[in-house]
């Protein structure tokens, strides 16, 4: 109640500069910097004890003060669009962290305490340089939404197979060559994008993604796919455009949920083509 | 001296050049036409608005203004797509529906007006303001451009962000990136499916909308999106004229490269299901759609038909020709061509004429009937410009219609249905300018706010106030101490006794103190304000008479 009464007195809950958040740091709930040419973030922001959004995108910040690992309410951190060349090694402390976005940065790698997270459940981190992830990425059993294309990713961990709510994967242009087994253990995925990569081949548990909706495969170097694709019984949609694909696996025709097949750019013959538009009569196939 | 000598000598060549250069065969405009100007002197931006002399303007709203409902708050900020909806055709009885590209959904939303052109005053009335409710659409998010139905409704366009998307409400499309179709009368979101509850506009696709047009046969919409990495031209035919919730989806793939082709193709994108309706960018590449760099506007030319789209990241407006299944006669109408990056245009100010640099950024684009065409500017400079219908490249036929407000981005033009009145908004002006003018209603403005405004010409707008004139910053005025605690003390003198108001507003636009009169004296007056209510920051004291505006910031410890 007290709290309550304490906000009733706010008039206003989000601040544009650090001076207003802090001349009423009981009230304010939303810290929006950008567009501010900030280098550098005061470490006076851990003054906010209320804060639940942090919006510094869009400045020229290179790191983050340690300082801001001890905002204890920040559900949301929107740090994209900076210059961040790394992160607070103690960001796991943000025990109550949502939504950490920090796209189209430099960031070469992620703490491993990340993994202590454990109310995380968008994370983003796409557009960066990242040659690999920790293993403790595994630990964010909230996570609902990774979204880590377009770095330098050369392999995954084992562990993002213990990832067991995640819905949406975004794995897309990077450098794999390939997927690890424990990939089938993400049962709630919904969407895995693996568009330009390296990939030869893919491991036969993905077929254990049983919830998978879409999956984008363009632009690797498949030759042919899995038959235990069969087994993605809610697939409704399969995007593998520009590989080496000659044919289709027959398992695919029991997915009768599967509408929409785009396989533009591969190797199919005239004759291929047919086969596989019959067998899967009730989906369209786009071969061009 | 040499150096201005030297300047006003590259000021006659280049004005030579553009008598050598421009086209003749611009037909003339009918007299008071709203696009026949001599364009502003090209400049850096400056505190106010600047418009051709023959041009006012009249601020409709601002930021941080109330809605009419006092319990629904205020005005959002960075105005984007600005709308005229005119009541049964009319340009004096109509809706303005301004975008708000918010990067939140707390920030984002569509504020609706009510406005009527008052043929006494020739000023607009604003009747109403009401933000749109999005709640039953879980909201909208970074409410970019938009456009008007040919059944009158406002479609505003979702510029999804690189934000987590969610299915909050698990209907199985995702929130965001979505077009969504407004009722202005209601203000509020249509129901697509019959079944009494709003709707998204899902089939024509999830991606990064910024802006689409409704052909006038009710079914063909062009779209454009600007997602990062890719960036298409989409083309969606209704099944129902009038009825946008069921049609065929595709996406522009010329037949090569950008700068040679010519002709292309319209290629399918799958959008019956529900995740194919999410994965349109996804899917749109995969087919080999062209990515041009920037896709912002796309509109369709009123006196050629053509299709005219902007890419913002190369500074080009392209056009072609679209003949349903195939598109011809794709060229750079104007901006850099290949391989050009300093692309400039001469403009004749009435004082001479400058070579311009076109630079990047091109974004909304407006047409009149004439196909005059508007550009207005995210990037270079931010002009308004104006590209004539007879221009080519080899033969420019460019204006520049305003020179925009430190800090500001044009956004969202439309014009009225008999073209007297231009409605446009000034996107997040910079919250440090302090220097009011005066509009045609007589209103000192700061451009400190999003700001959304009406221009005329001046015959059309206005009868009190001959010209927008800029009330300098009184030099006489002293105000101390500065930090203030307490108190304000104003140092203010005067040549006559005559009334002022002061108004205090905050940076981002807000009243904190309501206009409060003060009676001044012949000579030196001090005034004391006391200002240890306000919160600490910054703000901006505003002191009105009669004849001037007096403005001055101040910072409260």
């Amino acid at each position: 109640m007290q709290g309550n009464r304490c906000l009733a007195q706010c008039p206003n809950a989000a601040a544009f500069t650090i001076a207003e958040a802090l001349s009423r740091p009981a009230c304010t709930l939303e810290l929006n910097l950008r567009f501010q040419d900030l280098e550098q973030l005061p470490a006076a922001v851990s003054k906010l004890p209320r804060l639940r959004r942090l919006h510094v995108q869009d400045n020229h910040l290179r790191h983050l003060p340690d300082e801001v690992t001890q905002l204890d309410s920040l559900r949301e951190l929107f740090a994209n669009k900076n210059g961040l060349l790394d992160l607070p090694a103690q960001l796991g402390n943000l025990q109550r962290l949502r939504q950490l976005q920090v796209n189209e940065n430099a960031l070469a790698e992620l703490p491993p305490s990340i993994g202590k997270l454990d109310s995380l459940r968008y994370l983003i981190t796409a557009w960066n340089n990242c040659t690999s992830l920790p293993d403790e990425l595994g630990q964010l059993r909230q996570l609902e939404y990774f979204d880590a294309s377009h770095n330098q990713l050369l392999f995954l961990p084992a562990t993002l197979g213990q990832l067991r709510h995640l819905k949406y994967a975004y794995l897309n242009h990077n450098r794999l060559e390939n997927l690890p087994v424990q990939i089938g253990e993400l049962r709630e995925l919904h969407e895995l994008d693996l568009a330009n990569n390296h990939l030869e081949q893919l491991p036969a548990s993905i077929g254990r993604c049983r919830s998978l909706k879409a999956l984008t495969l363009t632009s690797n170097q498949l030759k042919n796919l899995p038959s235990s694709l069969g087994q993605l019984t809610d697939l409704e949609t399969l995007i593998a455009s520009d590989n080496h694909l000659t044919t289709l696996p027959r398992s695919l025709g029991k997915l009768k949920k599967l509408k929409t097949v785009i396989l533009v750019g591969n190797a199919f013959t005239p004759e291929a083509r047919r086969q596989a538009e019959a067998l899967l009569p009730s989906a369209k196939l786009y071969f061009e | 001296m040499k150096q201005n000598l030297l300047f006003l000598g590259a000021v006659l060549f280049a004005s030579g050049a553009a008598q050598a250069q421009t086209s003749p065969n611009c037909n003339p405009l009918p007299a008071g036409s709203l696009s026949d100007f001599i364009s502003v002197r090209p400049t850096t931006q400056m505190q106010g608005l600047t418009i051709p002399s023959t041009h006012i303007y009249q601020m409709l709203v601002q930021t941080g203004d109330s809605y009419s409902s006092p319990s629904e708050g205020t005005v959002k900020a960075a105005n984007d797509f600005t709308g005229y909806v005119p009541v049964n055709n009319s340009s004096t009885n109509g809706y303005l529906s301004i975008n708000h590209e918010g990067s939140s959904t707390a920030t984002s939303g569509v504020s609706m007006l009510n406005l009527q052109f008052n043929a006494g005053t020739k000023l607009w009335n604003v009747t109403a303001k009401n933000p749109v409710d999005f709640t039953q659409v879980v909201g909208t998010y970074n409410n970019c451009s938009g456009g008007i139905t040919p059944w009158k409704t406002v479609i505003t366009c979702e510029e999804n962000t690189p934000t987590a998307p969610t299915d909050s409400n698990n209907d199985g499309y995702l929130d965001f990136g979505w077009n969504v179709e407004l009722d202005p009368a209601t203000h509020s979101v249509k129901d697509q499916d019959g079944d009494g509850r709003p709707d998204k506009l899902w089939r024509l696709g999830r991606m990064r909308h910024e802006n689409v047009v409704v052909k006038a046969d009710g079914s063909t919409v062009y779209e454009g999106a600007d997602d990062g990495g890719t960036s298409y031209v989409y083309k969606y035919v209704a099944d129902t004229p009038g009825k946008l919730a069921n049609g065929n989806l595709y996406v522009l793939k010329l037949d090569g490269a950008i700068g040679a082709a010519t002709t292309g193709k319209w290629i399918q994108v799958p959008n019956t299901t529900k995740t194919d309706c999410n994965n349109t960018t996804t899917l749109a590449t995969a087919l080999g759609a062209t990515s041009f760099n920037g896709v912002e506007d796309v509109e369709i030319g009123p006196h050629d038909g053509r299709i005219y789209f902007t890419a913002k990241g190369t500074g080009r407006v392209y056009r072609f020709n679209d003949g349903a299944a195939t598109v011809s006669g794709f060229e750079i109408f104007a901006g850099q061509p290949v391989g050009v990056t300093n692309q400039a245009y001469p403009i004749n100010y009435g004082g001479g004429t400058v070579l311009e640099p076109w630079d990047t950024g091109n974004d909304n684009l407006t047409f009149d009937t004439h196909g005059n065409l508007y550009v207005l500017q995210d990037g270079g400079r931010n002009h308004i410009w104006l590209i004539k219908p007879c221009h080519t490249q080899a033969t420019p036929a460019v204006e520049v219609f305003a020179v925009t407000p430190a800090g500001s981005e044009p956004t969202g033009m439309t014009l009225s249905p008999d073209e007297k009145f231009m409605f446009v908004s000034i996107q997040s002006p910079s919250s440090a300018n302090t220097q009011a003018t005066i509009d045609a209603a007589g209103k000192p403005v700061v451009f400190n706010r999003a700001t959304t405004v009406v221009i005329a010409r001046k015959e059309n707008l206005g009868t009190t106030v001959a010209a927008t004139q800029v009330v300098k910053n009184s030099s006489k005025l002293e105000l101390y101490p500065n930090p203030a605690t307490d108190e304000l003390t104003l140092e203010l003198p005067s040549d006559r006794q005559e009334v002022a108001t002061l108004q205090i507003v905050s940076v981002i636009g807000r009243q904190v103190l309501v206009e409060k009169a003060v009676k001044l004296t012949q000579g030196a007056n001090q005034l004391k304000l006391p200002v240890n209510s306000l919160s600490s920051g910054q703000y901006i004291l505003l002191i009105k008479t009669a004849r001037t505006t007096t403005t001055r910031s101040f910072i409260k410890k």
